[in-house]
């Protein structure tokens, strides 16, 4: 059983690698756990990004062999999720005046698809949650190391160690946050991101 | 003389032993290959949304050229970490002698990626997040 200190997850199978830059302010409430992949082949890669200036992660990383490593305060927001799409749309269940509203944003004529989506995430964050999806400001990320293969144009498969560590993690952040199964998220899901991303991945 | 041999021990070490480069080192890669001698044919739009959302997606030979010569190469952290994607696409076919793409498959998406894979497996990840307006209906 871990035990969680001052945003520290404190367990045998937890290596604490922390990367301050990843520290975008105080995360007040924990909502949700969003699932990633990171699209690079090994866990350095993305250290490496992760000591950059501007430097964008999630607050865990599990790498190819199972090794579980905190990169992030629990207690602080990172920058991991993105633009959210609009989750009454998705799993259509908008009230008829949402789905004017939404769809408006989203379709509308003559703007670039980036202000549309940019528009529809703004009126989304201002939805409480579970009904918009988790966003940087109430979830954590956990990301498990896998290349996007070029040629394939699709996110590796997530192995058996790795699924094996992620089933752990996030049954034991379910319990000390008080989450349920209903509240773990594959990344392309929650945002607009490439479907094969987690697509693997199981808990 | 100084930046010179900055250069050269900077090279050395992404070269021989730092993966810390791999990033840095891709769009290096992206930047220097940028020899703006794009040349694109064949391009139409193709969507996965079964809305409207996609309609009026579409790219002419010279946009889709813009496109890429705006862009560069990026790799997959970057891919995920700074870009949405959006299941809208304009695929067509790409040249560019520099980098040995010739008449290439490739499939730009509306959220600012484009895929490039070319015979004998060579594939690149071209990015342009200076293309709002390209990428509009
Ligand atoms: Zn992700």
């Amino acid at each position: 059983m871990a035990t969680l200190t001052n945003g520290k997850l404190a367990g045998k199978k937890v290596t604490q690698k922390i990367f301050p830059k990843l520290h975008k302010g105080v995360l007040a409430a924990v909502n949700a756990i969003v699932v990633h992949q990171t699209g690079a082949p090994s866990a350095q890669h993305t250290f490496n990004s992760y000591s950059n200036a501007n430097a964008n992660g999630a607050h865990f990383l599990i790498d190819k062999n199972g090794d579980i490593y905190q990169t992030a305060l629990i207690t602080q927001k990172t920058y991991h999720v993105g633009k959210l799409q609009s989750r009454c749309l998705q799993v259509k269940a908008c009230s008829p005046e949402e789905l004017t509203v939404a769809t408006n944003i989203l379709y509308a004529k003559g703007q670039s698809f980036a202000a549309r989506v940019r528009n529809l995430h703004k009126h989304e964050q201002a939805k409480p949650y579970p009904d918009r999806y988790p966003s940087n400001n109430d979830s954590i990320g956990i990301e498990i190391v896998g290349e996007f293969s070029k040629p394939a144009n699709a996110y590796a498969q997530v192995n058996a160690k790795q699924n094996a560590s992620l089933k752990w993690l996030v049954s034991e952040l379910e319990s000390l946050l008080s989450l349920t199964s209903d509240d773990i998220y594959r990344h392309p899901e929650a945002s607009r991101k490439h479907a094969t991303e987690a697509s693997t991945a199981q808990w | 003389m100084v930046g010179l041999q900055l250069r050269i021990l900077v090279s050395l070490a992404c070269g021989l032993v730092l993966p810390a480069c791999h990033q840095g080192n891709g769009e290096a890669q992206g930047m220097k290959s940028n020899k703006r001698s794009f040349s694109v044919t064949e391009v139409h739009a193709r969507s996965e949304h079964k809305s409207s959302f996609c309609s009026g997606f579409t790219l002419t030979t010279t946009q889709a050229e813009a496109f890429f010569n705006r862009g560069r190469e990026i790799d997959g952290i970057t891919l995920h970490e700074k870009f949405d994607w959006l299941p809208c696409y304009v695929d067509g076919r790409i040249s560019n002698p520099e980098l040995n793409m010739n008449h290439c498959p490739f499939s730009i998406q509306a959220g600012g990626t484009a895929s490039i894979r070319c015979d004998g497996g060579k594939a690149f990840i071209w990015a342009c997040d200076q293309c709002e307006d390209l990428l509009a209906d």
